[in-house]
């Protein structure tokens, strides 16, 4: 322990989170000073690539922002261009849609919670120790996140930045045989995400309740993942009541307001003047009621009522979240019926649109404005894990108050964990871990 | 870890982020390849995360991972070659993936998920900041990393072809 009069940690770059980004929390006299979360984003970059492009280009575009979760972008891209072009991908295409984003949820989901997050849980470093100590665990996490990776790779053409999505649909439908094999695989996938719920529940949680805004979508009819209407409710607790706001998406600038902060390329934003969250806490606030009644149950038994606060039990909503995915799917497939085509036209148009979706970690926004000549004019993204920025930095100020008595190392592993419970996908391909703990 | 067996024979997987400047190395390398028939089985672009290497390469009796690599003192464009199937990659060591190209390896060991042999083609790389031209030195090694993996392939299989006839 360090009771020096000033204390500064200082992570140069996170580990097991998606890309790069680096912690700095500095104590002075016992109280936490400030917390920053500095984190390296590129969809700023990518909005003024996409200037320009002709409007089909941000789908395959947009897809490169992040290795992790291309079919939101993808998704979120083509609703909102087709949005602009007064175009509805409605019926069987929209249910391969889904499908795909089920695929995404799986994988991406399966991927944190085995890999990322159960070591902190268990007090190991790293994937690769909890492999060795429990192989058939790891291998479980590893069957399960490959049933995503095949939806992707059937649906997407391959598993990382999809090729075969296209405005209005898909380039190439897939065959009998393909479907059939995907169900097969979901049948074991399925008992393995019932494993996954029961084993996560049974993990010891730290003790942290948070007091954010929760924002999300909402459907009338089911869980929303690739639509919805953007729902505010003033925290994450059920006892706050009914929701703050519900608003169309095309006026979703005008309640979410991003703001530059200097310690961070990604912008950090408020929604109706308040610090909230987005992700699978948001969600369950907002749509557990949504899901069927027997995962609601099951959700109980895991110890996640209709609301959960503490951000360290979003596991076990991860883990829920699978096996609805999981589900969703597997009734997708049993009621798919070949469409006549593999996409519906889009024909360009100048105009502006708009869409929302549910990436795995949270709400992602993209707005276009398409010109006359069907080229880009704008674009807009706004990604969750910037919008959870300032929730997860007033997040982190609590848990280290609570937690000076630890020495610098422990202290800097918890904070670390914490962070993980966001997900954040701090999207790029490069991170390097330089870890450095000074104390003033 | 999959129902999906890989079927053996040989695979060629780049790693790296067009968008990235130098990041794009390999994919550049695997364009290349593409473009000329590439004597592999199957090819992949993917992102360096660990489990879809692990699905990528599993059973293959070859595979060649192409990444961009950072060296210490570096030499932009320098090309490496490491034989991994049998040697550890120290975590966070030579690539720009270090822990999930790293990680894979080694989970891989563990599970029983690594390919017959394994080797990596890595391009030393000079800027990996937000970008989509490479710089001259790496631009200039792509060829010659894309040569270096067709010969690996071309080994293989005369190799395969000695032990048990043509493919």
């Amino acid at each position: 322990m360090t009771h020096s009069s000033h204390r500064l940690l200082s992570v140069g770059s996170l580990a097991r989170v998606e890309g790069e980004g680096a912690m700095h929390v500095r104590i002075r006299d016992g109280e936490v000073e400030s917390v920053q979360l500095s984190i390296y984003e590129p969809p700023r970059f990518f909005e003024a690539l996409l200037r320009g492009r002709r409007y089909h280009e941000p789908v395959d575009i947009t897809a490169r922002i992040c290795g992790i979760c291309p079919v939101a972008y993808q998704m979120t891209a083509c609703q909102a261009i087709e949005d602009a072009c007064a175009v509805t991908v409605d019926g069987q295409l929209a249910a391969l849609r889904r499908l795909l984003y089920c695929g995404e949820w799986i994988e991406s989901h399966t991927l944190h919670i085995y890999l990322l997050h159960a070591p902190d849980f268990l007090g190991l470093p790293d994937a690769l120790t909890l492999a060795r100590q429990d192989r058939a665990l790891v291998e479980r996490g590893l069957r399960l996140k490959q049933a995503g990776n095949q939806i992707m790779e059937v649906l997407g053409g391959r598993t990382i930045h999809p090729v075969n999505v296209r405005l209005g649909g898909f380039h190439r439908l897939p065959d009998r045989a393909e479907l059939a094999r995907l169900s097969a695989l979901l049948r074991t996938a399925r008992r393995d995400a019932e494993e996954t719920v029961a084993w996560t529940a049974g993990l010891d949680f730290p003790d942290l309740h948070v007091r954010h805004a929760a924002l999300a979508l909402r459907r009338p009819d089911a869980y929303a993942i690739d639509s919805g209407t953007p729902t505010l409710h003033g925290a994450l607790t059920a006892a706050a009541g009914a929701p703050l706001a519900a608003f169309p998406v095309a006026e979703f600038e005008q309640h979410v307001v991003e703001n530059q902060v200097p310690h961070s390329t990604a912008l950090q934003a408020t929604a109706d003047g308040r610090r909230y969250l987005t992700g699978p806490l948001a969600r369950w606030r907002t749509s557990a009621d949504r899901l069927p009644r027997d995962l609601r149950n099951l959700a109980a038994v895991a110890g996640i009522g209709q609301s959960c606060d503490n951000p360290f039990r979003s596991i076990v909503v991860r883990a829920i979240e699978v096996l609805w995915a999981v589900r969703e799917a597997q009734r997708i497939l049993d009621a798919y019926e070949p469409p006549a085509a593999p996409a519906v036209p889009v024909p360009p148009r100048a105009g502006v649109g708009h869409a929302t979706t549910e990436a795995p970690r949270g709400l992602l926004y993209h707005r276009y404005e398409i010109d006359a000549d069907g080229l880009v004019a704008a674009a807009q993204i706004i990604p969750p894990t910037s919008q959870n920025q300032a929730a997860i930095e007033a997040d982190l100020r609590a848990f280290v108050q609570e937690r000076l008595h630890l020495d610098d190392e422990e202290l800097t592993r918890q904070c670390e964990q914490a962070i993980r419970n966001y997900d954040p996908c701090i999207s790029c391909a490069t991170h390097f871990l330089d870890l450095t703990v000074r104390k003033d | 870890m999959s129902d999906v067996r890989g079927p053996g024979g040989t695979a060629v997987i780049a790693i790296g982020n067009e968008y990235r400047r130098d990041d794009g190395a390999a994919q550049a390398a695997l364009r290349l390849l593409l473009r000329d028939g590439a004597p592999a089985d199957r090819c992949d672009l993917t992102d360096g995360e660990s489990t879809r290497l692990l699905a990528l390469w599993r059973d293959r009796d070859l595979a060649v991972v192409i990444d961009a690599v950072h060296a210490h003192p570096g030499e932009p464009g320098r090309i490496h070659r490491l034989d991994l199937a049998q040697a550890a990659l120290a975590s966070g060591g030579a690539t720009t993936h270090g822990l999930g190209l790293g990680e894979a390896v080694e989970l891989g060991r563990v599970l029983g998920l690594l390919p017959s042999r394994l080797v990596v083609v890595g391009i030393e790389g000079e800027r990996f900041d937000w970008g989509e031209q490479l710089t001259p030195a790496v631009a200039a090694a792509v060829p010659r990393a894309a040569a270096l993996v067709r010969e690996l392939l071309e080994d293989e299989r005369r190799t395969t072809e000695r032990t048990s006839g043509p493919r």
